[in-house]
């Protein structure tokens, strides 16, 4: 196991960054998750731990806090998984799996233990003699990835491996991954567009935007309380809905006035004095088809689309000016065009329109919602 | 505009093994349908065998009482949206009055009017003039949207064939064109036939899916029912994130035994005689959870928990485990692994099949 540290690392490809002076920490035996959308710079950041890369002039990497950064990849002892698993086509599974450690010359009997071991772990002892073409997408992936742990590297970096499954086959291995991660003496990094995957394995976020990391800490302490409009829209999937809200003054009380169909009592929230203009969010899956309990905040919907997924629902529906998202968790289409849906007022959160940094969570006070 | 009947459809493309079996399907006029299936399924197969550009082994084409089976694709007025977005080498707007081109009772200024009506619905009025092989594939597929919605406004096709147009479309950009798609499939008033391996595409562009697996349509049927009623383990299994669960177990009595614990069989639910072995169906959604023991309750189990996966989302998804048995179960609460929960099927949503995997109606 091995602590990773980047110290102003930037990345610059033709004149174009791709990573922005960033510095972060990953302790040893850590499982950090690099979320990000395409073109956020995390393959980047992934190359340049490896050593495949190396960062722009100034920047460092540290592995257990010596100065690897001039270090070649293969004296880095990491392993690498990527999205695309290429096996050899004429090695059986056995021997794509042992190659990593022929290269080292290691010897036969221990070679011979370590892909049973690591064969066992995933599963696919009874397949080590067949060729990949034999193998199915998902026995192939298996494969794959017990060449990359057989070689017990101190840190391994995984950059979108489940993105070319079928979603059937993610669920599996999901949760696979997991198991086998959780056993393995190193310090994971993994990077992934996908929220559901980040909070699903991950134990410490980095969320990477444009090159820059916008937020970081205890994954599901990130998602609790996203920093800033573009992290909450992309730690929620649905996206979490951003409405248009205007602050105003009532009776000495301070109103929040959401798409001029909703007023919120804020007085006992922290404000700040000079902006008007804020943003309300809520995630689409505090908003309900029926109260969930006393205070729930109803407001009148079009419902525009039904998206119907295998074993839930994401309404598309239109309040005013603004469309939301609302997420069902169960299959029942609905018939209606109207609807009165209830927005949940403890998951509200005020953002700043100016920066689109988070403010404050919206907090029911003795004075209830004005509508 | 017809109603599109595939008659005991059989196409093998090797001689040997058979793509499609024996499908047979009636696609009602002017509804919204969908083939979905896992690749390799049929799928595909079955949509060339509508369009015409393939002819099947065995079996016939039929467009309202006419048998197409032997005409070519320019000969049956299908229109396709395919996968990777086909726009014509010239501007985006040159492309939309394309299959007015020959509209000769109609006026340059009419056309150019159509093409706007149509740009201005699918958003691309500020892309006029952009040269349309050059745009994104998001741009591109809503190009080849608008055109084939120009055409239906000449002639309307019998069936409009979607087959996978938001595979190749970037995730963020998936959203706008769902609405779009719907949008085409209300204008255009005909039997629309929406070909994906996404369930999520098939249950939200179709009134009525077929679900195909190893070449055969396994049910064609309407989501709820595909929902609730799956025909069989496959079907339940396919359908849902994460799919059905199903557990073996031995009918005993009025009980089914799964060597760990014991089912009771739902009230109402007949099982042919002499069955012994069936398999029980229920959804990770239709499991109740307890961190709290219940020992001694009727219907619950208890089980260890090996794994939990928060998804974010208001729950997380269990994986639950007795010595013999695995089960997945959604839970509001985070549960630890390796303790222990508790755990009832709510007996309404108890689904029960045969040895074979068949469903067991009751």
């Amino acid at each position: 196991m091995t602590r990773v540290e980047l110290r102003q690392v930037s990345k610059t490809y033709l004149g174009k960054k791709a990573l922005r002076n960033v510095s972060m920490t990953i302790e040893s035996g850590d499982f950090a998750v690099i979320l990000g959308p395409q073109g956020a710079g995390k393959t980047t950041l992934l190359r340049i731990i490896a050593g495949v890369e190396s960062p722009d002039k100034g920047g460092r990497i540290y592995f257990d806090g010596e100065d690897v950064t001039k270090t070649p990849p293969q004296k880095r002892n990491v392993g690498a998984i990527f999205q695309v698993f290429a096996l050899y086509p004429n090695l059986t599974a056995y021997e794509n799996i042992a190659s990593p450690l022929r290269a080292k010359k290691m010897p036969e009997k221990e070679i011979d233990e370590r892909v049973k071991e690591y064969a066992e772990k995933l599963r696919i002892a009874h397949l080590l003699d067949k060729y990949p073409n034999e193998l199915s997408g998902g026995e192939a992936q298996r494969v794959a990835l017990a060449r990359a742990l057989v070689k017990k590297a101190r840190v391994y970096l995984m950059d979108e491996p489940l993105t070319n499954l079928d979603y059937k086959l993610r669920e599996e291995m999901r949760a696979e991954l997991k198991r086998i991660l959780a056993e393995e003496k190193a310090t994971i990094i993994y990077a992934t567009p996908d929220p559901e995957e980040a909070v699903a394995l991950g134990k410490t976020l980095f969320f990477l935007y444009d090159g820059q990391v916008l937020q970081t800490g205890p994954v599901e302490e990130c998602f609790e309380k996203p920093a800033n409009t573009t992290a909450a829209r992309f730690m929620s999937r649905p996206p979490m809905n951003l409405i248009a809200a205007k602050l105003i003054t009532k009776d000495g009380r301070k109103i929040l006035s959401v798409n001029d169909r909703l007023q919120l009592d804020v007085t006992n929230l922290n404000l700040p004095e000079d902006e008007e203009e804020l943003i309300m969010g809520i995630r689409p899956h505090n908003i309900y088809l029926s109260p969930k309990k006393e205070n729930m905040i109803p407001i009148e919907v079009d419902l525009e689309l039904q998206e119907i997924a295998g074993s839930e629902m994401t309404l598309k529906v239109r309040w005013g000016d603004e469309s939301l998202d609302v997420y069902v968790p169960y299959v029942k289409p609905l018939k209606e065009e109207k609807l009165t849906v209830y927005l949940d007022p403890d998951e509200i959160f005020i953002f700043s329109k100016k920066t689109g940094n988070l403010i404050d969570k919206y907090k029911t006070g003795a004075k209830e919602v004005i509508v | 505009m017809a109603e599109i009947k595939l008659s005991n459809v059989t196409h093998s493309y090797d001689g040997k093994t058979n793509a499609v079996e024996d499908v047979n399907i009636v696609f009602k006029d002017k509804t919204t349908n969908a083939l979905l299936g896992p690749s390799g399924c049929g799928k595909t197969t079955t949509l060339k065998i509508i369009s015409g550009l393939l002819k099947p082994t065995k079996g016939r084409v039929i467009f309202d009482e006419v048998d197409v089976t032997d005409l070519p694709p320019e000969r049956r007025n299908v229109g396709m949206v395919f996968q990777f977005p086909v726009v014509y080498s010239m501007t985006v707007l040159e492309n939309l009055m394309f299959p007015l081109l020959n509209q000769k009772t109609m006026s340059k200024e009419d056309k150019r009017r159509v093409a706007l009506e149509v740009a201005e619905m699918l958003d691309i009025k500020d892309i006029l003039n952009e040269h349309a092989p050059k745009l994104g594939p998001a741009d591109r597929q809503r190009v080849a949207l608008g055109r084939l919605l120009v055409k239906t406004m000449i002639q309307r096709p019998t069936v409009i064939l979607f087959d996978e147009p938001l595979s190749s479309i970037e995730p963020e950009k998936r959203h706008a064109l769902k609405r779009l798609i719907k949008e085409v499939q209300k204008k255009s008033e005909t039997t629309t036939v929406y070909v994906t391996h996404d369930q999520t595409e098939a249950l939200t562009f179709a009134e009525k899916i077929a679900i195909m697996n190893k070449g055969r349509i396994v049910q064609f049927d309407t989501v709820e029912n595909i929902y609730n009623k799956p025909k069989d383990t496959f079907v339940g299994f396919f359908v849902g994130f994460p799919g059905m669960n199903i557990l073996e177990g031995v009918v005993k009595g009025n009980v089914i035994d799964f060597v760990d614990f014991q089912v009771k069989i739902p009230p109402g639910a007949k099982l042919p005689p002499g069955l012994q072995r069936v398999k029980l169906g229920i959804r990770p959604e239709h499991i109740e959870i307890s961190l709290e023991s219940k020992k001694g309750e009727e219907g619950w189990i208890s089980l260890e928990c090996q794994l939990y996966e928060n998804l974010g989302k208001g729950f997380g998804i269990a994986h639950l485990a007795s010595k013999n048995q695995k089960l997945k179960a959604r839970s509001e609460v985070p549960v630890r692994p390796g303790s222990t929960v508790w755990v009832r099927f709510i007996p309404e949503y108890i689904r029960l099949f045969d040895e074979e995997g068949k469903l067991i109606e009751f």
